[in-house]
């Protein structure tokens, strides 16, 4: 088990001068009080440093390790920092010393090639060698691990992508944690045991072939072991290659994502482009349209007067021919009388008609033919004149376009608008993919994903069916095997036989193992997760954790469902309760350092994860600000597990003294 | 001589060891977990030694035969 | 008697108001708007209208038109003769009638009030 005894800072960050933290060898809780901006995350960063030589940020990464010297120290001559981290691990005192320091030829540096790094580790007094060091601090702090040790509140949501599936932070995360967990022992083991058996296996099929009772089989089995090899070997890169196209699918999902926004924009652009041209042309047809009508609609205006003309026309023609009926009438008339003057009879009833009445009817003669006189030749002249005229008029088509031209107007407008809209609609469009910047090859995105995609299922149904085929070969091979085994009666076939056998159960001891140890674990950690989760959660309706394949944790409610999503509140609560149950399980153990655990937890939850502090590491260093958590109830709730409590006094915005 | 923290580990393979394979020391096994845990971070050390635990075993199980 | 015109040549103003109607693409060409510029005057103005005293009035400073492309099917001129039956000088009126229409449009297209022209010709 690791444990910090002390560090030493000199000239790191804020921390001017050379200043000590004395973690003491007891097991506890060290609290460090301080504002923001006194260094909380400097001291984290300290041991980060101090154990791996890197310095995290959380905006980004460092520009230069020049940042991290204190400024007062600089402008007053002291350059570069250090930080000594004295440790204890299962008895055995180490003390780290990691330097950043102006090399020996420069007075006053002025860029990071002005410095060396520098680092040694000591133990038990006596100073490692490089390879040793690095050694001893890979196996007692792998970097690959120490999100687990040096916790940052502030990065919580990496754990919300354990529950999801082919994110590279997840699997990141995962494999961190199999490795604190020990999985990689077991894994390797079995690989290099993998490696022995076939070794073995390799000197059974040779031996086979020198035995005489066993020759053929031991060919058979050489063959057999080529395919076998030629099928794995195909597997192998054909697995390596799938790898990459998932590696690939990622990367164009990624950017699918990040593109999703501006390829949208370029889809509409061209559907408005298509759809504006369309537009256009109906446009333009309505207006060829238009043009065609409006040729001959002027005459449809004249309908009204030509009609005017040619009503006064007819009435004149119907006055003269009713002047030419009324002589044919009267003519007929005319003649009955003058017949009865001459036979002085009347014609209807055939009396006489007196000398008198024959005056009375000659005078009435006289009368009607002056009156019925019918048409001149002038009128009659008129009268052809006005036929033709009104013929004529008559003869002049004046079809009424009015409505058509308004449909055709109307249509224009409706189309005017929305060439206007969609102009405009290209116009926002084109701006806001200008904007974006280089949009070569967004648009192909889609269609490569979708044969990336392609390419997998084809590759994924590949190897199945070189794994059926490899699958057949063994058990090929296993059947030779055991006839070999049947027929070895002595000599090497049968030493190289019984070896292999061994061998063979050491690897299926360790392949079980693997197996048995990560359910186990998973069995243990979603336990021992619980336990500190239901003390950590106000939420009694919580009754506890589900632990999946990827070491994600659910939180179950007590009607047994899963909860789908979780506050960023219970995703603290959560990311806490996986880390104590880590450290409770795996192999490699150490401190807790935290800084800002508590994020927008409410007090509640603050004090719960206070009193549970000593129960999760067996040394635990806490970064809080003044007022993050009452410092009253945090030590009552600590009691004699908390050794010491540090304050980060501000002396001037760049220097930081621990008190 | 097995770490007390690989003992959840140990205990694991050790419990197979003993139900179905008798045959092979429980030694061998702590030897490998040892090698491959000392060496996590330089696999080809982990693989020679395991290597040769296994190979020493073999021999020895064969010269015991004998 | 007078004789009648064999081209028509509309007055500068007119000329001018039929270009910026032509412009709004409803109709195929210049005289297409001087036709529909006469069936709007004879229609509204009809009896306003003194052809033999414009016929002084309006210049013909414009574009200028052969009769036999204005009038291919001599609509224009049965027409006139049938509602001014007092003349024998048809294309005289056209022109006349043409110039009068345009004034009138362009009046129209400066108040904003010429378009749809659809509207207009009811």
């Amino acid at each position: 088990m690791l444990h910090f005894l002390s560090m030493t800072l000199s000239n790191f960050g804020p921390y001017k001068g050379t200043q000590t933290i004395d973690f003491s060898n007891r097991s506890g809780v060290t609290i460090f009080w301080g504002d923001n901006g006194r260094g909380k995350t400097t001291l984290l960063n300290a041991f980060r440093y101090a154990l791996f030589g890197t310095i995290q940020r959380r905006n980004g990464v460092l520009r230069s390790l020049r940042d991290m010297e204190n400024i007062e120290g600089r402008d007053e001559g002291h350059y570069g920092f250090s930080v000594v981290l004295k440790m204890d691990n299962d008895g055995t005192i180490y003390e780290l010393t990691r330097q950043y320091r102006p090399l020996k030829e420069v007075t006053v540096p002025n860029s990071d090639d002005d410095y060396e790094k520098v680092m040694f580790l000591k133990k038990d007094g006596s100073f490692l060698s490089p390879n040793d060091t690095e050694h001893i601090l890979n196996i007692i702090m792998p970097e690959q691990v120490s999100r687990f040790f040096l916790f940052d509140g502030e990065l919580l949501q990496e754990y919300e992508e354990l529950l999801e599936n082919e994110t590279s932070t997840g699997d990141r995360i995962k494999e961190a944690i199999e490795k604190i967990l020990g999985v990689p022992v077991l894994t390797n083991g079995l690989v290099d045991v993998r490696e022995c058996l076939e070794n073995y296996d390799k000197l059974k099929s040779k031996a086979a072939q020198k035995d005489t009772k066993t020759r053929q089989f031991g060919l058979q089995l050489a063959a057999v072991d080529d395919e076998i090899t030629e099928h794995s070997k195909l597997i192998e890169s054909q697995k390596a290659k799938l790898s990459d196209l998932y590696k690939e699918k990622m990367t164009l999902t990624q950017k699918s994502e990040e593109t999703e926004q501006v390829r949208g924009w370029i889809t509409s652009r061209d559907n408005a482009r298509r759809l504006l041209q369309q537009r256009k042309d109906s446009l333009s047809q309505v207006r060829q349209n238009l043009c065609t009508i409006t040729k001959d609609a002027w005459k449809g205006m004249l309908a009204e007067r030509i009609q005017l003309v040619a009503d006064e026309l007819s009435q004149q023609i119907a006055a003269l021919e009713k002047r030419k009926q009324n002589k044919v009438v009267a003519e007929k008339f005319i003649i009955e009388i003058k017949k009865a003057c001459q036979d002085h009879k009347c014609p209807v009833c055939e009396q006489e008609i007196s000398d008198e009445y024959i005056g009375i009817l000659e005078e009435r003669i006289r009368k009607s033919e002056s009156e019925f006189s019918g048409l001149s030749e002038d009128d009659k002249e008129k009268l052809l004149s006005l036929q033709g005229k009104l013929s004529g008029i008559r003869a002049l088509h004046t079809a009424d376009r009015q409505r058509e031209i308004k449909i055709l107007e109307d249509q224009v407008g409706t189309l005017q608008i929305e060439i206007g809209s969609l102009s405009q609609e290209i116009s926002e469009l084109t701006d806001k993919i200008t904007k974006y910047g280089d949009t070569s090859g967004v648009a192909g995105i889609a269609q490569q994903l979708a044969a990336v995609i392609s390419k997998i299922d084809i590759t994924e149904k590949g190897i199945k069916d070189e794994q059926s085929v490899l699958d057949k070969a063994k058990e090929s091979r296993t059947n030779i095997n055991n006839l070999i085994n049947r027929q070895a009666s002595g000599g090497d076939l049968l030493i190289a036989t019984q070896q292999y056998a061994l061998c063979e159960q050491i690897s299926k001891i360790f392949e079980t193992g693997m197996t048995k140890y990560r359910e186990k674990l998973k069995k243990n950690v979603e336990k021992d997760a619980t336990e500190i989760f239901v003390h950590l959660s106000s939420d009694k309706d919580y009754i506890g954790l589900q632990i999946h394949d990827n070491y994600g944790l659910s939180i179950v409610h007590k009607s047994g469902r899963l909860v789908p999503g979780r506050s960023s509140g219970f995703e603290h609560i959560v990311a806490l309760s996986l880390i104590g149950a880590l450290h409770k399980n795996a192999p490699l153990r150490g401190p807790i350092i935290m800084d800002s655990p508590f994020g927008r937890l409410d007090p509640t939850h603050k004090q719960n994860i206070v009193q549970q502090l000593p129960e999760m590491a067996e040394q635990s260093i806490l970064l809080a600000y003044t007022g993050e958590i009452d410092n009253q109830l945090a030590r009552e709730a600590l009691g004699n597990t908390l050794i010491r409590e540090y304050h980060l006094v501000r002396r001037s915005s760049m220097n930081t003294n621990i008190e | 001589m097995t770490r007390t923290n690989l003992k959840e580990l140990t205990d694991v393979l050790e419990e197979i060891r003993k139900t179905d394979f008798p045959d092979i020391p429980a030694e061998i096994i702590e030897q490998i977990v040892s090698a491959q845990y000392d060496n996590q971070d330089d696999r080809p050390t982990a693989r020679i030694k395991t290597m040769q635990i296994v190979s020493e075993f073999l021999q020895s199980a064969n010269t015991a035969q004998n | 008697m007078a004789d009648d015109l064999k081209n028509i040549r509309l007055a500068a103003n007119a000329s001018s108001v039929a270009d910026s109607i032509l412009e709004s693409g409803i109709f195929e060409d210049k005289i297409a708007v001087a036709k529909f510029a006469l069936a709007y005057a004879i229609k509204n103005f009809f009896n306003e209208i003194d052809p033999e005293y414009l016929d002084h009035i309006y210049d013909s400073n414009g574009s200028n038109y052969n009769i036999g492309s204005i009038d291919e099917d001599q609509f224009l001129s049965q027409m006139i003769l049938a509602i001014y039956p007092q003349t024998t000088t048809p294309y005289r009126y056209v022109r006349v009638l043409m110039d009068f229409g345009l004034d009138k449009l362009g009046d129209k297209l400066r108040e904003g009030t010429l378009y749809p022209i659809s509207k207009i010709m009811i």
